[in-house]
């Protein structure tokens, strides 16, 4: 079983190929800036220098958000069509699990974030299963870090926060005291995190045909945003 | 420069588009013959009466494989082995985020099938629609490139040597349409409202100023707009078809008569129509009449490779891979790409 896993999710792109059971080969690269250009090039070589043909790449595991928009797109565009060319499935995995999911021996609640940009954060909340793993346990939401510091007070209990929508708002977090932060090196998406998810994913068959996965946006277009507010203003009136 | 001297990769190439609103994807032949067009209309920007950049983003990334796998198999092939020479896609100038989709998928697929990659202009790849038309194009040709995004009058010495002798400096054409057909309480897009309105009214009811009669081949829209908007403020009574008739003539007036002024100066052999706006009939049956009228040649495209589409871009890039080869795999997106650029 050999998967390619694709994450432009966050400011760091992180591209990896992996035969299950075997270290896998990564590149990760920061900014979105040269995404777009690198993204090839980059799956190119790590299929040059893997001794797999890409007719050999079982499914595409693919980071579908939240995060920034157009990163998220250049990265699931490119999934999508490379696997539709290549007649695999997708798995679907968010941005948000797999940051919890470096987290999932922790005992106390894991707050996995991202950023969102606009003073904004993407942010979920999750627990350890017994037996192993970690689920998620509230909705996808996005919040100022002030709400979502106020919503992790009001849970009244020990928290882990981890990504770096947590890292950035460091200050504002930090004035609650029942919340820990884990550390830096895991402030963004870890390809092993996402592969490591996938793996299961894939094997269990929950993956999904390339043109049938969606971006995970959770927040409106700014247009449709605003338009709907002076619909609103325009009726009231 | 005639017909014979103009080489195109003869395999089938892929073209994608993603510049704008729409998702289009086609297979060419010979650089000019479409096997198959896929052309997907997006329409959540009609509530907003003008293109919004990230709802386009969003539609391009939801459509594009779909949109993909339908013009392959139309044009016969299949997914897994579609035999191609090559996969042109659209790299600017348009919306980033639009752009960036298209891109993307581009390099996927070049990367599976082991094809290579052409960035195409798009301004470019509107001037090689006629070449998917059955009249062959006689050089050196004026083109009227006109759309929601662009108004320009094109010296084509053959294809690749581009003089830029026109353009508007301000409105593009398209968009003098849908401003005005937005005050007239039409719908979007503007053109096919204003002109199915046109069609109902006379358009010698009122005669609205050509603006920058002045010798240059430049054009200018904005001062119309204002005077239709006035007159319609106005005048209540008048009826909104003979508003938009008379507009619509002013329009077709000043693209048709300074795109003849500028064949006339640069002794162009033909004419040809280009870009979205060339869909407008009434601008299709004047530059055609009165070009014929002066011996010029004559190309308009149907109406389908007016508007974006993926067969044009196919059609550019199978010029661009026989006489530059093909673009390297790091082809980024280039928003504000000017005519004569190429990367
Ligand atoms: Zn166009």
């Amino acid at each position: 079983m050999i998967l390619l896993g694709i994450d432009t999710a966050t400011e760091m792109t992180s591209l990896g190929l992996c035969k299950y059971g075997e270290p896998p080969s990564l590149v990760s690269f920061p900014g979105p800036k040269n995404q777009l250009e690198s993204i090839g090039r980059v799956v190119q070589q790590l299929l040059d220098d893997s001794e797999f043909s890409r007719s050999q790449i079982n499914a595409v595991a693919v980071d579908v958000g939240p995060g920034l928009f157009t990163g998220l797109r250049v990265g699931v565009s490119f999934a999508k069509s490379l696997a539709g060319a290549l007649g695999i499935s997708i798995v679907p995995v968010s941005s948000l699990d797999i940051l919890a999911f470096s987290q999932r021996n922790c005992p106390k609640t894991v707050v996995a974030a991202v950023d969102a940009r606009r003073g904004e954060v993407f942010y979920a909340m999750y627990r350890k299963v017994p037996g192993g793993g970690i689920a998620r346990i509230s909705d996808i939401a996005v919040g100022s870090p002030e709400d979502v510091a106020a919503e992790i007070e009001s849970m009244a209990e020990s928290v882990l926060l981890v990504g770096h929508g947590a890292h950035k708002y460091k200050e504002v977090f930090s004035t609650v005291s029942q919340v820990h932060f884990a550390g830096s090196a895991v402030s963004y998406p870890l390809m092993p995190m996402l592969f490591e998810i996938a793996f299961p994913m894939t094997f269990s068959e929950e993956f999904v045909p390339p043109e049938s996965v969606e971006v995970v946006y959770i927040r409106d277009a700014d247009a449709r945003v605003n338009f709907d507010v002076r619909q609103a203003l325009r009726k009231d009136g | 420069m005639g017909l014979n001297s103009y080489s195109v990769a003869h395999g089938l190439v892929l073209g994608i588009e993603t510049s704008c609103d729409e998702t289009a994807v086609a297979v060419v032949e010979d650089g000019s013959r479409a096997l198959s067009s896929i052309i997907y209309s997006q329409e959540v920007h009609a509530e907003f009466g003008g293109v919004v950049p990230e709802l386009a983003g969003r539609e391009h990334e939801r459509r594009i494989l779909t949109v993909v796998k339908q013009a392959i198999s139309e044009a016969g092939l299949e997914m897994s082995k579609p035999k191609l020479e090559a996969i042109a896609v659209t790299m600017g100038p348009g919306l980033a985020g639009a752009l960036m989709v298209g891109v993307a998928a581009a390099k996927a697929l070049s990367l599976a099938w082991e094809v290579p990659i052409i960035g195409v202009n798009h301004l470019e790849g509107h001037l090689f629609a006629v070449r998917l038309e059955q009249d062959p194009i006689r050089y050196p040709a004026i083109m009227l490139l006109v759309s929601g995004g662009h108004t320009m009058l094109v010296l084509v010495e053959q294809p690749g040597r581009y003089k830029i002798v026109g353009r508007s400096l301000d409105d593009a054409a398209g968009e003098a349409f849908d401003k005005v057909a937005r005050f007239l309480g039409l719908g979007y897009p503007g053109g096919p409202e204003i002109e199915r309105e046109a069609g109902l009214g006379d358009p010698s009811f009122i005669r609205f100023p050509r603006a920058l009669r002045d010798g240059s081949f430049n054009f200018s829209f904005s001062g119309l707009k204002t005077a239709v908007v006035t007159y319609a403020k106005r005048n209540p009574q008048v009826e909104l078809a003979d508003i938009a008739a008379s507009f619509q003539e002013a329009v077709v007036d000043v693209l048709v008569e300074k795109t003849l002024n500028a064949a006339k100066e640069f002794e162009a052999k033909s004419v040809a129509l280009a870009g979205g706006v060339g869909a407008n009939t009434k601008l299709r049956e004047v530059l055609a009449k009165r070009a014929h009228d002066l011996d010029l040649g004559v190309c308009i495209p149907s109406r389908e490779n007016c508007t974006d589409n993926g067969a044009m871009i196919a059609a550019a890039g199978a010029w661009r891979l026989e006489n530059f080869g093909p673009s390297d795999i790091s082809l980024g997106a280039y928003p504000s790409l000017g005519l004569q650029e190429s990367i």
